[in-house]
């Protein structure tokens, strides 16, 4: 199952408020954000995770998704962006 | 996804390989060029007449490199990222549209070059061979400006439209650059 990020209804970034213990039950209430990365939608986390994964290399990431250098250094670059506006986000709350 | 590749290879293809077929296509303008007795005169214009091999050489690397340089130096103001040779291969393959033309915009300038002085003369069968290759020619024209489009965008990421307003304003500029360097430099 996906980790649902954004809501549905008014595509607003959601927070965690409730967290459960799978073996006692015992459940934690609270307002807790989202981690930054765990903000972003899943094809971007995979993307992510699929850059972390060739050391950094964008050449290898583009020659594996079938793409040219700089369409994948251009993806990196809206991604780093994207990520800079969250943190900014999340440090002012 | 074939027309995607057509229309903007510069997201797909290795710089190594839009380089390679870039060059093979200057190559091939070179050879035909003579053949059909055809001058790169600028970015878009080709002109019929008679020149040396050299001579068309010259023609032909002006007509990518002055756009090459005027749009790098550009895309470096707009995004420091920016590799010369992505720009380089826009450069390179923006042109390709017009060297595979050559027969075709030759043709249609001696139709008009023929009947030019007297347009009543015109028989109806020139009329619509005049039609037809306009119109061809114009879509040569626009697939070239839509190959340099997509491979400025492309290379530099650029997403405000003054940028693209600026793109077109250079794009123009490199080419009366190159027609006047091609005409006041290299043919005389």
């Amino acid at each position: 199952m996906k980790l649902p990020v954004s809501c549905p209804s008014c595509d607003n970034i959601l927070s965690v408020t409730l967290l459960k213990c799978n073996k006692c039950n015992t459940q934690v209430n609270g307002q807790y954000e989202l981690p930054v990365f765990l903000k972003l939608t899943n094809e971007e986390q995979s993307f992510v995770l699929d850059f972390f994964l060739t050391s950094g290399s964008i050449k290898e990431i583009a020659s594996q998704q079938g793409v040219s250098y700089p369409t994948m250094r251009n993806r990196m670059d809206d991604l780093i962006a994207k990520l800079k506006q969250l943190q900014k986000e999340a440090k002012k709350k | 996804m074939k027309l995607k590749k057509l229309f903007n290879p510069f997201a797909y293809f290795s710089e190594i390989t839009l380089l390679i077929i870039g060059i093979l296509f200057i190559i091939i303008a070179l050879f035909s060029s003579p053949f059909f007795n055809a001058l790169h005169t600028g970015i878009f214009q080709v002109a019929a007449g008679k020149t040396t091999s050299w001579k068309h050489l010259l023609m032909l690397l002006s007509g990518t490199l002055v756009p090459f340089l005027l749009l790098f130096i550009m895309a470096l103001f707009i995004n420091k990222k920016t590799r010369w040779i992505d720009i380089l291969n826009t450069a390179l393959i923006a042109r390709i549209p017009c060297y595979v033309c050559i027969p075709l915009i030759i043709f249609a300038k001696k139709i008009f070059s023929v009947h030019y002085n007297d347009p009543k003369a015109i028989p109806i069968s020139s009329w619509i061979n005049v039609i037809v290759f306009t119109m061809l020619n114009l879509l040569v024209f626009a697939f070239s400006l839509v190959l340099y489009y997509n491979g400025f965008k492309t290379s530099t990421n650029a997403r405000k439209w003054e940028i693209y307003v600026l793109f077109f304003v250079v794009l123009i500029i490199a080419d009366i650059l190159t027609l006047i360097i091609n005409y006041h430099f290299i043919l005389p």
